[in-house]
């Protein structure tokens, strides 16, 4: 092999800027190289919560996937692994139906057929559908109403694994979120309905990028109080009494999170996550909250169309590792909706935490993979302000990572960026980069004698309590390596 | 309904088996894909993918290639490729993508073997077909584009179909030379260790064997270039072999007489018809069936050919099977689990589900 796995250092990205994002970044511009790191970035329905599992978040669901054999395949392995493949079933498309569209007119019978079959009966089948179909152009949407019309008692709705669209503005793993509260439909009119028809002309309440930008306060400052309930029309206890939905994951925060608490402090009653409701009837409710709070930028789109179509206002909060950031981010929360977020014991603990284990781990270094409940840019710059070494990160790049970029360059400027798509990184030497900790289940491979942290559980971490969970996840990883 | 499968996920594809063919040879593979298939091949298809470093490559397609068939820009990234990657030569596997837009990969090969200045191996799988589909185009690409009639003596056997997906456990290939050496002399594999050279000396080969359906068809190809003799046979040691009695034989006879084989058999033929004859020198009787090529000339008159999964609960109930050897992912099926079942793990069938214990799982059937 000639050459060497391309890299680039943090402070020449950020140089660079995201006007000029290097050639090897663009994943369409070279071909996409399949190393074990990447699988889950390459397919995206492949590992974890892809396309397909996600479409099942859905309470009582099941799910027909129809395509041809190759597409439903990794469900054979990771449904059977995760314990939900008896809920997937295939709708094998053959080389007439590629050609002509043929199979979809089976699509009712086969949702009678899995219907009929699954016991308890489903309340809802999923469609997922393949780039097959998106070339072959299909309306999916009326595919679905027909579907419905010979199986009333069922909800058919479609999901789009379409790989062809990935660096499109609705990739799957967007539309996808999208797809699974579509079926929340207006309630009859209840006290929490009030307070939504009171918020409903709020804006989108913009993602903070710089901790420090006072968005929330902005957004909030438009609501008008045209004879229904609106922020200043909570109850002489401060609250709203109504309930906040928590969007962009599949699976529930960690109950030890800290956000619940604090979300009940400002006044919601309930914190409703799609991943914990049982039955369809309590998804349905999800329509009646008055915030959705996103947790997952990919879960914007859905709240924005939630937002169009049920009037419920939506927030962003990030999920950060450093802790003086998620504790102004809590601030700057409390203060949209114009109340004082009191976080100090959480805040406290987490910096108690971090002091100790700056202690323990003084001078130690750290690489940083893609596939990790983070966004690595923002973990690495975390760590790079804790005063840790932060050697490389092995990840993608986006634009919405810029910001964390710059900031990482003024303190971690040495710091290398591999692209692990690069064909280039074909001709990595396998521990080229050298740390003491690899962080991410793809970390791994690329630094296999450091000690490797995955943080990549399902159950999603957040806040001060996923900061202080890793930073425990890394002290038992340490143990193991000494134990060795 | 036809089409439709409710118990059993779909097999491993011809992409795949593509794949497998060529994986370890020192190629560049391309998947033309938009990054799915790549992504299943690898991770589900490929044990290899995990311990070896192999240059498989997802085409990175987006909805605009597709839709303006941009193959000129397919193979401006593959030029862009070789640059820093020594290859030998390079594969461009068919997915569904262009199968769907009628991608002419015969010329597609031409344009960019001229560019590439390398051999480059063209194979229009579609992610429809099954992996053994996929596995006999690639076999046979891989001789017409390699096989030299300048060929060395280098081995005494041609081993066909010895991939992961085929056998009862993703490492018995080396089992399996070992005992093909055993029987007929040294033997390449034709399936990495030695890369492409092997595929080049083929000619040399005084036998092939084709374990699998899936080398046949290059077996009889290389018959008809180089007049190498071939054999069908997936070895089992003979020791584990019980010697018939003619007290047997006579046994044996006559329950298939009354057709009466009580054992049904799941896995590829060539497998499936060792694995019934070892059970025969133990006395029982049992018929094939595969999900995949059914070789008539090596089939018997109950074997069958299983499409649709309706058919399996069918088969079993009209042939009143007792015993069933087969994956256990088949354990999905109710009309399975009524029965005795001997596990026989099939990589192309439940990839690494069942992996850990498919070499104890084929070890107990055989007497190992």
């Amino acid at each position: 092999m000639n050459g060497s796995a391309y890299c680039i250092t943090i402070a020449e990205l950020a140089e660079r800027g995201v006007k000029d994002i290097p050639q090897e970044a663009a994943t369409t511009k070279h071909l996409v190289y399949s190393s074990p790191a990447t699988l889950s970035y390459n397919s995206p329905g492949a590992q974890g919560f892809g396309v397909k599992r996600a479409g099942l978040a859905i309470p009582e669901s099941v799910e027909l996937v129809v395509s041809s054999g190759c597409c439903g395949r990794n469900s054979t392995i990771e449904g059977g692994a995760a314990g939900f493949s008896e809920k997937i079933f295939f709708l094998r498309m053959d080389e007439t139906d590629l050609v002509t569209g043929r199979h979809l007119a089976k699509i009712p019978q086969a949702v009678k057929e899995i219907a009929d079959f699954y016991k308890p009966r489903p309340k809802v089948v999923v469609l997922c559908v393949t780039c097959a179909d998106a070339l072959l152009g299909t309306d999916m949407e009326r595919v679905c109403r027909r579907a419905e019309e010979e199986n009333p008692d069922i909800k058919v709705i479609p999901t789009y694994m379409y790989a062809l669209t990935r660096e499109s503005i609705k990739p799957p793993m967007v539309a996808v979120r999208r797809s699974i509260y579509s079926l929340l439909k207006k309630l009859p009119i209840t006290n929490y309905q009030m307070t939504i028809q009171g918020i409903q002309r709020y804006s989108r309440v913009l993602p903070i990028e710089e901790p420090a930008s006072p968005d929330y306060t902005k957004v909030l400052s438009s609501t008008d109080k045209n004879g229904v309930r609106t922020a200043d029309d909570r109850s002489e206890h401060g609250t709203f009494g109504g309930s906040v939905n928590l969007l962009g994951h599949f699976a529930p925060l960690y109950d030890s999170c800290e956000l619940y608490e604090l979300l009940h402090r400002l006044g919601f009653a309930k914190t409703n996550e799609i991943s914990r409701c049982k039955t369809f009837e309590e998804y349905k409710m999800l329509a009646n909250a008055e915030l959705n709070l996103v947790l997952h930028p990919e879960a914007n789109y859905a709240a924005e169309d939630l937002r169009r179509r049920l009037g419920t206002p939506y927030a962003e909060l990030k999920r950060l590792y450093q802790a003086d950031k998620i504790h102004k981010q809590y601030v700057l929360f409390g203060a949209a909706l114009e109340q004082k977020l009191d976080d100090a014991e959480f805040y406290e603990a987490a910096k108690e935490r971090v002091h100790c284990f700056k202690e323990k781990f003084a001078g130690c270094s750290f690489s940083i993979g893609q596939t990790l409940n983070a966004e690595p840019f923002e973990l690495a710059l975390a760590l790079a302000r804790y005063g840790f070494r932060v050697d490389a990160v092995f990840a993608n790049l986006n634009e919405g990572s810029y910001p964390y970029i710059r900031q990482l360059a003024l303190v971690s400027p040495d710091t290398k960026l591999y692209l692990p798509a690069s064909p280039t990184m074909l001709n990595y030497r396998t521990g080229q980069e050298k740390s003491d900790f690899s962080l991410g289940r793809d970390a791994e491979y690329w630094l296999p004698d450091a000690a490797n942290v995955p943080w990549n559980s399902e159950r999603q971490p957040f806040g001060f309590d996923g900061l202080v969970k890793l930073l425990d996840e890394i002290e038992a990883a340490a143990e193991r390596k000494s134990a060795k | 309904m036809n089409g439709l499968f409710k118990f059993i996920s779909p097999f491993a594809p011809d992409q795949s088996g593509a794949t497998a063919v060529l994986f370890s040879l020192g190629g560049i593979i391309v998947i033309c894909d938009a990054g799915g298939c790549a992504g299943n091949i690898c991770g589900f298809d490929e044990p290899r993918w995990f311990t070896e470093k192999s240059a498989v490559f997802s085409a990175g397609l987006r909805d605009i290639d597709a839709i303006l068939g941009r193959d000129e820009r397919l193979v401006q990234k593959l030029e862009e490729a070789v640059k820093f990657i020594d290859a030998k030569f390079a594969a461009i596997i068919g997915t569904p993508v262009p199968a769907v837009i009628g991608t002419d990969f015969r010329a597609l090969g031409q344009m960019a073997e001229k560019r590439l200045g390398i051999p480059v191996l063209a194979l229009d799988t579609t992610g429809i077909g099954l992996y053994d589909e996929g596995e006999e185009k690639a076999y046979i690409g891989l001789f017409s584009a390699f096989a030299s009639d300048k060929f060395e003596k280098k081995f005494d056997v041609g081993v066909l179909g010895a991939t992961p997906l085929n056998l009862p456990d993703k490492n018995y290939a080396g089992k399996l030379k070992e005992l093909i050496e055993k029987k007929y002399g040294k033997a390449a594999l034709f399936s990495g260790e030695n890369g492409i050279d092997e595929a080049k000396n083929a000619g040399g080969a005084k036998l092939n064997v084709a374990v699998s359906v899936s080398g046949i068809k290059a077996a009889e190809y290389l018959r008809q270039r180089f007049g190498t003799p071939y054999i069908v046979e997936f070895p089992i040691e003979e020791s584990h072999l019980a010697p018939r009695t003619s007290h047997l034989e006579s046994k044996i006879d006559e329950r298939r007489a009354a057709d009466d084989a009580r054992t049904l058999i799941i896995h590829q033929q060539v497998l499936a018809n060792s694995v019934r004859e070892l059970l025969e020198t133990r006395g029982e009787t049992s018929d094939v069936a595969v999900w995949f090529k059914l070789h008539a000339k090596y089939a018997r008159e109950n074997d069958v050919r299983l499409s649709e999964e309706d058919e399996l609960p069918r088969l079993l109930s009209e042939r009143r099977y007792t015993k069933i050897v087969a994956d256990p992912i088949f354990l999905r099926c109710p009309a399975v689990r009524e029965l005795e079942f001997v596990p026989l793990c099939h990589y192309a069938c439940s990839g690494e589900l069942y992996a850990a214990s498919a070499l104890e799982n084929f070890g107990k059937i055989i007497g190992e």
